[in-house]
C-alpha cells in the first residue's frame, strides 16, 4: 500500500508489515515541520514495523533535517519499531557526518523534573534551616567586625563611612523632606475633616505631632532608606560576588563583613536618626500648612498645642526606633548582597529580597517596639 | 577564486575609542566556506575589528560588505534579517542567566522560526550532542564550568546554521585537550557545513592548525601588517614583530 502524504514525503508499506519512508526535497528549518506533524500522525497508530529511511532524493538538509531524522528514529522507538537507513546520497552522507545520530542519547531531560510534594518540602525546610544558619554566622561576623573595629579604631575606615553617610543620608534628605511633607499634608487633610464635625480643629496638632514622632517619621525614612540604600548595596556587593571580587577580598585576608558590611551599617545607622528629625520636621510642617489653611488656626496656636502635646519621649522613642531600623535596612541589604550566587539573575534576586526582607522587618520590629512600650508603661 | 564573490570585505576600517585611534584603513576579505584568522598581541584591536564587523559599533570610518552588500547602508530590517545569519561565540560564552542551557539554545529558535515545540527540543539536542553537553541542558550557567559554558555558547551560535560563524578567543582559558577538540569541531563544522568562520585568537597552535589564512594587526601602526598562510608567515615574513611572534622570540 502506498501514501503519497505530499511532493516531499511518500510511505509505502508492504505485506510482511516492511515500511518505506521516502524523504525528498529540502529538509530545512523551513520545511521540517509539516513533514513532522505528517509522520507523527501516520505513526501514531502502528506498531511493532520496520521502518527504513530513504534520502537518496533529498537534495538539501541541515540541522533541522537531521534533527527531523533523530526525531523518526525516536518515535519508531517508542512504537516499538525498528529504524533502518535506507538509500541516500553523498550530499546527505556528508552533511550527516557532523552527527552521530547513535550517539545521542534517547530522551535526556532539558529541565529537570519538579519533585514530588514531601521532597521539595523538604528541599523548602532545609533551604530555610540553611538561610538560618548563614544569617546566624552572618550576624556573627559582623558583630566580630564591630569587636575587632572598637579594638582598632585607628585601622578603621572612617573616611568609608564619611562617604557612605553622604550617600545614603545627605543624598537622601530632599526625596525624605518631600515624602515626608506629603504625608503630613494627607493625613493632616483627611483628619481635618472629621475634626471639624466635633469642632475639635486644635487637636490636629496633638494629631500629627504624635503620629509623625513616634510611628510615621521612623517608618518613612526606614522604608525609604530601604528602597534606596538596602537595596544599592545587595547590588553592589551582589555584583561584587559574582565577578569573585569578595573572594579577592577574603584572600587577600581582608574579611568582607569588616571591609564592606561593617561601614554600610554603621553609616545607616549613624543617618537613619538625623535624617527621621528631618522627617519628623517636614511632616509636622505639612500639618501646620493644612491646619493653617483649611482649619482656620494661626501657626502660634498650632505650635502652642504641639508643644503640650509632644514631650522628649515621643521624639526620642521615634528616634531609638529609627536607630534600630537602620541596623535592619544596611544589615539586609549586606547580608542579601553577600548571599548572591550566580549571574545577573541572582543580583537582582538578592536586590528584591533585600526590599522585601528589608521592609517586612522594619514592620515587624515596629510592632515588637510598641508592645515593648506599652508593657513598660511607656506608650 | 577571483570570479567569487567574498563573503565579508572590510573596506577601509578605521575605529577610534574617543582620542584613541585603535584602527586605522584595515582591509580584507573573506572568502566564502573560509577559515580566516585575525591575529595579533594582546591589545591590538582584535575583538574591537571583530565588533565592528558583526555591526556592534559603527566605525568611524570606512565600511564593511556580506555578499557585496554595505552593512551599515542597509535598512534596519535588512540588517536584522542578515545578523540572524551570524553565529557569534563571545569570551565567556555569553549564556543569558536567567535560563537553563537548553533553554539559551532554544532561544533563537523559539524566537527566530515557526518551529514546534518537539522539534526545537530535537534540534537543541543534537547541538547539545555536538559540543558534549547533551548530559548538562537542564543547569543554569552558573552550574556550569568555564570551558562549558563556551561550548554551550557554540552550540547556541550554531543553532540556526549561521552561513557565518566568529569566534572571539575560542581556546582562552581552556585547558590543551578541550581546545584541541574546539579546534577539531571548527574544522569539522567548516567542513560539514561548508560555514564561512572567522576565529579573532594569538594561540599560535590552534592558529596553525586551524587557520587557512590569516591577517595580523600591529599594536603600534595600527594596521595590518601581515596577510596570508601562517606557515608562510612563519618562513619569511620581513617584519620583524610578525617574525617575532610566530616564532615565540622577543622583538630585536
Amino acid at each position: 500500500m502506498s501514501f503519497p502524504i505530499n511532493e516531499h514525503l511518500q510511505i509505502e508499506q508492504r505485506e510482511d508489515g516492511a515500511v518505506e519512508i521516502e524523504l525528498s526535497g529540502r529538509l530545512s528549518y523551513e520545511t521540517v515541520e509539516p513533514l513532522r506533524r505528517e509522520l507523527e500522525r501516520w505513526l501514531k497508530k502502528r506498531r511493532g514495523l520496520q521502518v527504513t529511511v530513504h534520502l537518496d532524493q533529498v537534495e538539501y538538509i541541515d540541522s533541522a533535517g537531521a534533527a527531523l531524522l533523530f526525531h523518526i528514529k525516536r518515535l519508531c522507538q517508542r512504537r516499538e519499531c525498528e529504524t533502518i537507513r535506507g538509500r541516500s546520497n553523498a550530499q546527505v552522507e556528508e552533511a550527516l557526518k557532523l552527527f552521530d545520530l547513535d550517539k545521542i542519547p534517547e530522551a535526556p531531560a532539558l529541565r529537570e523534573k519538579p519533585g514530588n510534594i514531601i521532597s521539595s518540602a523538604g528541599q523548602g525546610f532545609l533551604k530555610a534551616a540553611g538561610e538560618f544558619t548563614e544569617l546566624s554566622s552572618y550576624i556573627g561576623r559582623v558583630f566580630l567586625a564591630l569587636l575587632w573595629s572598637a579594638a582598632h579604631p585607628a585601622r578603621f575606615r572612617w573616611r568609608e563611612i564619611i562617604y557612605l553617610c553622604q550617600r545614603a543620608g545627605a543624598e537622601a534628605l530632599p526625596i525624605v523632606g518631600l515624602l515626608s511633607m506629603l504625608i503630613g499634608l494627607v493625613s493632616a487633610f483627611s483628619s481635618a475633616v472629621q475634626l471639624r464635625q466635633v469642632g475639635a480643629n486644635i487637636y490636629i496638632a496633638d494629631l500629627i505631632g504624635i503620629g509623625m514622632t513616634r510611628e510615621m517619621g521612623p517608618l518613612i525614612t526606614a522604608i525609604l532608606l530601604t528602597g534606596r540604600s538596602g537595596s544599592a548595596f545587595a547590588a553592589e556587593i551582589g555584583t561584587m560576588k559574582i565577578s569573585d571580587e569578595i573572594d579577592a577580598l577574603t584572600v587577600m585576608g581582608i574579611d568582607p563583613h569588616l571591609y564592606l558590611a561593617l561601614p554600610r551599617i554603621i553609616a545607616v545607622m549613624l543617618v537613619m536618626p538625623l535624617l527621621t528629625l528631618f522627617s519628623d520636621l517636614f511632616g509636622i510642617a505639612g500639618g501646620l500648612l493644612i491646619s493653617v489653611t483649611t482649619l482656620d488656626l494661626t501657626p502660634t496656636v498650632f505650635l502652642n498645642e504641639l508643644r503640650g502635646a509632644i514631650g522628649l519621649w515621643d521624639v526620642s522613642s521615634g528616634l531609638l526606633k529609627s536607630f534600630v531600623f537602620g541596623i535592619l535596612v544596611a544589615g539586609t541589604g549586606c547580608f542579601r548582597g553577600l548571599q548572591t550566587y550566580g549571574g545577573a539573575l541572582a543580583v537582582g534576586k538578592s536586590t528584591t529580597s533585600s526590599v522585601v526582607s528589608g521592609i517586612f522587618l522594619i514592620v515587624a520590629a515596629d510592632s515588637a517596639f510598641a508592645i515593648v512600650f506599652h508593657y513598660l508603661g511607656l506608650m | 577564486m577571483d570570479n567569487i564573490r567574498p563573503a565579508i570585505e572590510v573596506f577601509d576600517l578605521s575605529v577610534s575609542y574617543r582620542e584613541t585611534e585603535v584602527l586605522k584603513e584595515v582591509t580584507f576579505q573573506v572568502m566564502p566556506g573560509e577559515i580566516f584568522v585575525v591575529l595579533g598581541e594582546s591589545g591590538c584591536g582584535k575583538t574591537t575589528l571583530l565588533r565592528h564587523i558583526i555591526g556592534l559599533r559603527e566605525p568611524q570610518g570606512g565600511t564593511v560588505f556580506f555578499a557585496g552588500e554595505n552593512f551599515y547602508r542597509m535598512s534596519y530590517k535588512k540588517r536584522e534579517r542578515l545578523m540572524q545569519k551570524f553565529g557569534v561565540l563571545f569570551q565567556t560564552g555569553a549564556l543569558l542567566g536567567s535560563l537553563t542551557l537548553g533553554d539559551n539554545v532554544a532561544l533563537p529558535l523559539v524566537e527566530n522560526t515557526r518551529l514546534s515545540k518537539q522539534m526545537i527540543e530535537e534540534i537543541v539536542r543534537l547541538k547539545l550532542s555536538l559540543v558534549g553537553l547533551e548530559d548538562q541542558a537542564h543547569l543554569y550557567p552558573a552550574e556550569l564550568s568555564g570551558g562549558m559554558k563556551k561550548r554551550g555558547g557554540l552550540a547556541r551560535a550554531m543553532v540556526l546554521d549561521p552561513q557565518i560563524l566568529f569566534f572571539d578567543e575560542p581556546s582562552a582559558g581552556l585547558d590543551p585537550v578541550t581546545q584541541v577538540e574546539l579546534d577539531e569541531l571548527i574544522l569539522n563544522i567548516n567542513k560539514n557545513m561548508g560555514t564561512t568562520i572567522i576565529v579573532v585568537t594569538h594561540e599560535l597552535q590552534s592558529i596553525f592548525k586551524i587557520a587557512q589564512r590569516c591577517i595580523m594587526l600591529d599594536k603600534e601602526t595600527k594596521r595590518i601588517i601581515a596577510e596570508g598562510k601562517p606557515e608562510e608567515l612563519r618562513e619569511t615574513a620581513e617584519h620583524p614583530r610578525v617574525r617575532a611572534f610566530f616564532r615565540r622570540e622577543k622583538v630585536k
